[in-house]
């Protein structure tokens, strides 16, 4: 049971089929946890799921091809996982859009904000900002009413929100950083938490590509995505909710406390306060 | 046509048909500029125009009819306005889908995330953040064309980003502070500028439904936003770019009013390799 901590989870993941996705499906199907792989595009879920089993074992996968902006197939994958597994306790928001639709190079030729393709500039914020909220919303009444889940989703580091040349990748993943501080704050109490995990610096997947000539190794590597979010799906993460992780700074063999101020924080810019004057009967909730 | 600080200068305002952006529309025109007043309510934006007729000039504004949301309609209204004017100067990124689309009162008991009405999602995303970039994409390479030029968006406070009960509103000018950062480097050296302007707090608009129950004067009244509109669209702010200036205090002077564009205070964050500098 040690070496299998998860055993008994079921994970709803989304952009499965490689990159961080892939990556953390394989680690957190060798801790014994089953998998929904959701991604657009079946053939590379198809080599995932052999992946993932030769992972977690024979039976441990499902590949649902599913587009997470799309609110029937979003249902249905929600439908599907829990036919196969009988329910479902995690979902992970991985799937996105990349800087790589704007450039191939955005160390170099980064397109100016006023020559992008406004159709493309809009589908990446829908994939990456609604996609999330999509499957968020279909997912978590299931987990309330079990009293116990994790949503967690991948945005990107807090200064790459901003990065130009990247068309509307960093501002969708600023909106979905600020709505998984509200989704956090709406799970309260449920047993159901929502955080962020990022890797922490671009990272070795095809989200960077090969023409920014970056040197691969001084990437992050996909796999430091699984000890943070096999952490993070664990019982020892019951009290974590609405912050964020940054795996490359995860350290597995530091003591919990330590390991968690070292890579986390809250999520969002939640440290700079406010700014704003408030009305005297504002309810004080927790902003 | 009224004298003043903007004399010359065409601008173009979204959301003009009430609330904080007729609001600054008046007050420009009273600096003397020449205004493309855009929303989507026609009977709404006449009365505007008729108002700014009145201090400007019959020949001091064109209202346009627009769905910022839409490509072609959106890139219409700044042709349009050009075709009219010969010039666009500025453009204030003003209209929005508030909280009261999802909520009737955003202060009350909160609209779960799971509870929301997808499609009115969708509609804040698009209207929020996609329509300033629509906007701009379309009015910035005029800009360009003179050396001069401001794009000046209207987010919210830090933490009203992240508020809950409001479905993608706080979400959406998240993203849109972010654009703007984005916008301010692609601009750095060309003579036009982006920062974004808000109120500093809820203001007395449709925005904030009255069932909020808040003294409607403990509000921030949108006449707040009118020296900082001037400022910004004038040749005052030249050299100000990826700033964040708060109307509610902007009695306070500028170093008090203003801030760096998106959460930077919180210093580099990505690990980068050692090829890229930014």
């Amino acid at each position: 049971m040690t070496d299998r901590p998860l055993e008994g989870r079921t994970v709803i993941l989304t952009g499965a089929g490689r990159g961080l996705g892939k990556a953390m499906a394989e680690g957190l199907a060798a801790q014994g946890a089953k998998i929904a792989l959701i991604d657009l595009d079946e053939d590379v879920l198809t080599a995932a799921v052999a992946d993932v089993e030769a992972a977690g074992g024979q039976g441990c996968a499902l590949a649902v091809p599913t587009d997470v902006t799309d609110k029937d197939r979003a249902q249905a994958a929600i439908d599907r996982t829990i036919d196969a597994f009988g329910g479902f306790d995690i979902l992970i928001n991985d799937a996105a859009m990349g800087p790589q639709f704007f450039t191939g190079n955005f160390v170099e030729h980064a397109p100016k904000f006023w020559e992008i393709d406004p159709d493309l500039w809009h589908r990446v914020l829908i994939v990456n900002a609604y996609g999330p909220q999509l499957m968020a919303s279909v997912a978590a009444p299931h987990l309330v009413e079990r009293g116990w889940g994790r949503i967690v989703n991948v945005t990107t580091s807090l200064d790459t929100m901003y990065l130009r040349g990247c068309g509307s990748y960093g501002p969708s993943k600023a909106a979905l950083e600020a709505n998984t501080r509200i989704m956090s704050q709406d799970l309260a109490e449920t047993g159901v938490t929502a955080n962020v995990l990022i890797p922490g610096g671009p990272a070795n997947t095809r989200m960077i590509p090969e023409a920014t000539g970056f040197d691969r190794d001084e990437l992050v590597q996909p796999e430091a995505m699984r000890a943070p979010i096999c952490w993070l799906c664990s019982d020892d993460a019951d009290d974590i909710n609405g912050m964020r992780f940054i795996a490359a700074m995860w350290d597995e063999s530091l003591p919990r406390d330590e390991r968690i101020s070292r890579a986390g924080a809250p999520t969002a810019w939640a440290q700079i306060g406010s700014l704003a004057q408030r009305p005297s009967n504002w309810a004080d909730t927790e902003r | 046509m009224a004298e003043g600080k903007l004399n010359g200068k065409v601008v173009m305002i979204t959301g003009a048909g009430r609330g904080l952006g007729r609001e600054m529309a008046l007050a420009l025109a009273g600096e003397g500029a020449q205004l493309a007043l855009v929303d989507m309510d026609g009977e709404e934006l006449q009365e505007v125009a008729r108002e700014i007729a009145d201090i400007g000039g019959p020949d001091s504004v064109v209202p346009l009819g627009a769905d910022v949301s839409d490509p072609d309609s959106g890139t219409t209204a700044v042709h349009y306005a050009v075709e009219n004017f010969g010039r666009l100067d500025v453009l204030f990124n003003n209209a929005a889908i508030g909280p009261p689309a999802m909520t009737e009162n955003p202060f009350g008991t909160a609209t779960k995330f799971w509870e929301l009405n997808p499609h009115t999602f969708i509609c804040m995303l698009d209207v929020n953040s996609a329509g300033p970039q629509i906007m701009a994409g379309a009015a910035v390479p005029y800009m360009l064309k003179n050396g001069w030029g401001r794009v000046i968006n209207i987010t919210t406070a830090l933490d009203a980003m992240y508020a809950p009960g409001m479905g993608a509103y706080g979400p959406s000018k998240a993203a849109l502070e972010a654009h703007t950062v984005v916008m301010a480097k692609d601009l750095e050296g060309t003579g036009v500028t982006a920062n974004v302007l808000i109120p500093g707090g809820p203001a007395n608009t449709r925005m904030i439904p009255v069932a909020t129950g808040i003294p409607r004067d403990e509000l921030i009244q949108p006449q707040a936003m009118r020296a900082p509109a001037i400022w910004l669209a004038s040749n005052e702010s030249d050299g100000h770019n990826g700033e964040r200036f708060i109307a509610g205090h902007w009695d306070r002077g500028l170093e008090k009013a203003s801030a760096p564009c998106a959460w930077p205070q919180l210093g580099q964050q990505a690990i980068l390799p050692s090829s890229i500098k930014r």
